[in-house]
C-alpha cells in the first residue's frame, strides 16, 4: 500500500517518463524532417564538390 | 591600438564601478551589471562626442578623441571608488549544487562549435547579408565623415539607431576588419548570464537547470551567428533580457530592490532602446513589469518610489535619447525612419513598416503563414545560401529548441493552471509570452529574428521540465540533451568549417578574393566616391575597398536615372556594375560621359563573374573632380 506522498511520488514518476518519451519523440521528428539536418548530410556527401563555394 | 584603449578603459570603468555597488543576488547579478556597464561606458563617450560634432563644437568625432573621454571618466571613477567604501560583501550565491558531467560534456562540444566559428571569423572578412549591406557601410562612413549624422539621402538604413554600430565603429577603427565581430561578445555574454539569472530564478535557484537552459540558448542558430557577425539583434535582445533579469534575481524572496540595480536595468533596456526600433515594444512591455515592481516598491515608502522611477527614467534615457535628439533635429520626427500614422493622415514622415520590411518575407522561412507552429521541426528555407544549410544570422532555432522548447512550454502551461504554488507569477509570465507572441505575429511581420527574445524566454520557461526532467529521468535526459545540443553543435560548426576548408583550398585570403570583387577596387586613390550600381546590395562594404578609404554610395541612394547630373549630384566618381544584372541599361553610362576602365571576369565561387568599373570625366564632375583627403582614425 502506498501513502499520499509515494502515490504523488509514483504520479510524478510516470509523468516524467510521458515527459521524456515524448522530447525523445519531438527530437526524432526534428531529424527526420528538419532541413537543416538533410542539408548537412547532402553536404557530407559532396563536401569536396561544395568546398571553395561562397 | 585606440580600439584596444577603449575596450579595455571601459571595461575598467565598468569594473570599477560595479565592485562599488551594492549588488545583491550573487556573482551572476555583478557579472551582468559589469557586462551593460562595460557597454554603456563603450557608447556613452562616442555619443557624448557626436553630440558635439553635430553642434559645431568639435570638427570630427574620432577614436582618438573618445580614447581621451574614457580616460577621463575612468579617472572619475577611481577616485570616486576612492572615496566610497566597498559596499558589504553578503554570501548570497546559492549552494553551489553539483553541476552533473553531462552538463560540462554538452558544453565542451558546443564551445568546439564555437571555436570553428571563432576560427573562421578571423581568418576571414565579416560576412551576413545586413552586415555587408548597411551595417558595416554605415561605421565606416561614420568613421571616414566623424560625424553621426544622418545622411542628406535620408535613407531608412543609414538612420536608425545604432548603439551596436558603435561598437563596431570602434573595433572597425583598428583597421583590422574581422576584429568587428568582438563587439557581439557583449552581447552574447549579457544573453547568456541574463538566461543563466531567470534561469535560477524560476527554478528556485537550481543551477543545473539554469545552466543548462543557458547551453540550450546558446545552441540557437540564431545568436550564435549573430556571435560571430556584425548583426544588432543580439544587443537588442541582450539588453531587454538583462533588465529583466536584473529586478528579478534581486526581487525575489522580499529582497529590496537597491537603487542601483533600478538604474542599471534602466541602462539595460535603455541599451536596446537606441539600438533598433523593433525592439521599442519590449521595452514597453519591460517598462509595463517595472512599473508592477515599482508598485511593490511603493510599500516601502513614496520617496523611494520616486527615487526608484528616477532612475530607471534616468537609465532609460542614457542610452537612447541621443538618438532621438538627433532624429528630431534632422528630419522633425524622434523615431525616424519610422513613420507614425493615424488611419491615412501621417503625423511624424518616415518609412511604412513595409518599406522597411517586406509584407511577405517570412515566406522566406515558412510557406504560409501558419507553417511557423511547424517550422521549429522543419526550418524550412526558401533560398538556403551556402550548402543548402538553412541557417544564419536570422534564421534557425536548432535540434535542442525542437526537443525542448514547446514540451517545455506546454509543460509549464500545465504548471500554471495545476500548481497552486507561484499560480500569480506563472500566470503572469504566461501572459507576458502570449503578449509578446502577439506582438511578433501582428506587428513585427513574424520575421524570426524580431522573435529571438521570445525564443530564449521559452527556454527560460522551459526550465521547470528541464529541472523536473534532470531529477527523475537522469540518463534519459543526460542522452537527449548532450545528442540535441552535439547535433545542433556539428551541423552549425559544419558551416565555417566548409568555409574555412574552401578559403585553404583556393588560398582565398584576400579581401577581393573572399568577397569576390576585381583588385582595382583596393586601389583607386583614397576618398574616392564609388557608385554601387552592381544591382547586388550586399557589394556595399566591399566597395569601399580593403583599406575603407573609399566613400561609398550605397546601391539605395543609386540615382534611378544615371544621367550626368545625377550623377554629379551624388557627387560618383566611379562607377561599378555587375553584367548582367546591372542597375543601369547598358550604354547609359557611356551616354552619360563614363569611360570605362576595368572590365574583368572575377572568380565567384565555382564560376566568374562579369565586372566593370567606369570612370566619370572630370568635365562632368566638377563639384568632385579630385579624391576627397579622406581623414581616418586608422592606418
Amino acid at each position: 500500500m502506498l501513502d499520499k506522498g509515494e502515490t504523488r511520488e509514483v504520479r510524478d514518476g510516470n509523468s516524467s517518463a510521458a515527459w521524456i518519451a515524448a522530447a525523445w519523440v519531438s527530437f526524432l521528428i526534428w531529424l527526420f524532417h528538419s532541413f537543416a539536418v538533410r542539408a548537412f548530410f547532402d553536404s557530407l556527401h559532396g563536401a569536396g564538390k561544395v568546398l571553395g563555394g561562397h | 591600438m585606440a580600439a584596444i584603449a577603449v575596450l579595455l578603459l571601459s571595461g575598467m570603468s565598468a569594473y570599477f564601478v560595479a565592485r562599488r555597488l551594492t549588488l545583491p543576488g550573487g556573482r551572476a547579478v555583478r557579472v551582468l551589471a559589469t557586462l551593460v556597464l562595460w557597454e554603456i561606458f563603450e557608447i556613452i563617450p562616442v555619443q557624448v562626442l557626436a553630440s558635439l560634432q553635430l553642434l559645431g563644437v568639435i570638427g570630427r568625432v574620432s577614436i582618438s578623441k573618445t580614447v581621451v573621454v574614457e580616460m577621463v571618466i575612468l579617472g572619475g571613477i577611481v577616485l570616486w571608488s576612492f572615496r566610497t567604501p566597498q559596499p558589504e560583501r553578503t554570501s548570497d550565491d546559492p549552494h553551489q549544487e553539483r553541476v552533473p558531467r553531462y552538463v560540462f560534456l554538452a558544453g565542451g562540444i558546443l564551445a568546439c562549435s564555437y571555436v570553428a566559428f571563432t576560427v573562421n571569423a578571423f581568418t576571414c572578412y565579416p560576412l551576413g547579408s545586413d552586415v555587408l549591406i548597411y551595417h558595416l557601410p554605415l561605421t565606416t562612413r561614420w568613421l571616414q565623415e566623424g560625424s553621426l549624422a544622418i545622411p542628406a539621402s535620408h535613407a531608412w538604413r543609414f538612420s536608425l539607431p545604432g548603439n551596436a554600430e558603435i561598437g563596431m565603429m570602434v573595433l572597425l577603427s583598428s583597421g583590422w576588419q574581422p576584429a568587428v565581430v568582438i563587439a557581439s561578445w557583449i552581447p552574447a555574454a549579457m544573453v547568456a548570464t541574463s538566461t543563466y539569472l531567470l534561469g535560477m530564478w524560476i527554478s528556485g535557484q537550481q543551477r543545473a537547470a539554469a545552466l543548462t537552459s543557458t547551453l540550450l540558448v546558446l545552441t540557437i542558430p540564431m545568436v550564435e551567428w549573430q556571435a560571430f557577425s556584425a548583426y544588432v539583434d543580439l544587443l537588442a535582445t541582450a539588453g531587454v533580457l538583462a533588465a529583466l533579469a536584473l529586478i528579478l534575481a534581486i526581487g525575489p524572496n522580499g529582497t529590496r530592490i537597491p537603487p542601483s540595480i533600478w538604474l542599471i536595468s534602466g541602462l539595460a533596456c535603455g541599451l536596446s532602446i537606441g539600438t533598433k526600433p523593433v525592439y521599442y515594444l519590449y521595452a514597453a512591455l519591460f517598462c509595463a513589469f517595472t512599473a508592477g515592481a515599482l508598485w511593490h516598491a511603493h510599500r516601502a515608502g513614496e520617496r523611494r518610489l520616486l527615487k526608484a522611477l528616477a532612475l530607471l527614467i534616468l537609465g532609460l534615457l542614457i542610452p537612447s535619447s541621443f538618438w532621438f535628439v538627433r532624429a528630431t533635429a534632422e528630419t522633425g520626427n524622434p523615431i525616424y525612419p519610422m513613420q507614425v500614422k493615424l488611419g491615412q493622415r501621417v503625423i511624424l514622415p518616415g518609412y511604412a513598416r513595409s518599406e522597411i520590411t517586406e509584407p511577405d518575407y517570412e515566406l522566406n522561412s515558412v510557406p504560409e503563414k501558419y507553417g511557423w507552429f511547424l517550422y521549429p521541426w522543419t526550418e524550412w528555407k526558401k533560398l538556403p545560401g551556402f550548402l543548402k544549410i538553412p541557417y544564419g544570422e536570422g534564421d534557425g532555432l536548432g535540434a535542442a529548441f525542437a526537443t525542448f522548447g514547446p514540451l517545455g512550454m506546454a509543460y509549464f502551461v500545465l504548471l500554471a493552471f495545476r500548481e497552486p504554488s507561484f499560480r500569480a507569477r506563472n500566470l503572469g509570465l504566461l501572459g507576458a509570452f502570449l503578449i509578446m507572441f502577439l506582438c511578433w505575429w501582428l506587428v513585427m511581420q513574424r520575421v524570426l529574428r524580431f522573435g529571438q527574445v521570445i525564443a530564449i524566454f521559452t527556454y527560460v520557461l522551459s526550465v521547470p521540465l528541464l529541472a523536473s526532467l534532470q531529477s527523475r529521468q537522469r540518463r534519459a535526459f543526460a542522452a537527449l540533451f548532450v545528442l540535441a545540443i552535439g547535433t545542433s553543435s556539428l551541423i552549425a560548426a559544419s558551416v565555417p568549417l566548409h568555409l574555412l576548408g574552401g578559403r585553404v583550398r583556393k588560398h582565398l585570403w584576400s579581401r577581393a578574393a573572399v568577397y569576390s570583387y576585381p583588385n582595382l577596387i583596393d586601389e583607386l586613390p583614397p576618398g574616392s566616391r564609388v557608385l554601387n550600381a552592381t544591382g547586388d546590395k550586399a557589394r556595399n562594404f566591399a566597395l569601399i575597398g580593403c583599406r575603407l578609404s573609399n566613400k561609398l554610395i550605397a546601391n539605395f541612394e543609386a540615382p534611378p536615372d544615371p544621367t550626368a547630373e545625377a550623377l554629379r549630384a551624388v557627387g560618383a566618381q566611379y562607377i561599378v556594375e555587375i553584367h548582367p544584372g546591372g542597375l543601369y541599361p547598358e550604354g547609359s553610362l557611356a551616354s552619360a560621359g563614363a569611360v570605362l576602365i576595368d572590365d574583368e571576369m572575377v572568380p565567384s565561387g565555382e564560376e566568374k563573374v562579369r565586372w566593370r568599373i567606369w570612370k566619370l570625366q572630370k568635365d562632368t564632375h566638377k563639384t568632385s573632380g579630385g579624391s576627397e583627403a579622406v581623414q581616418f582614425n586608422f592606418p
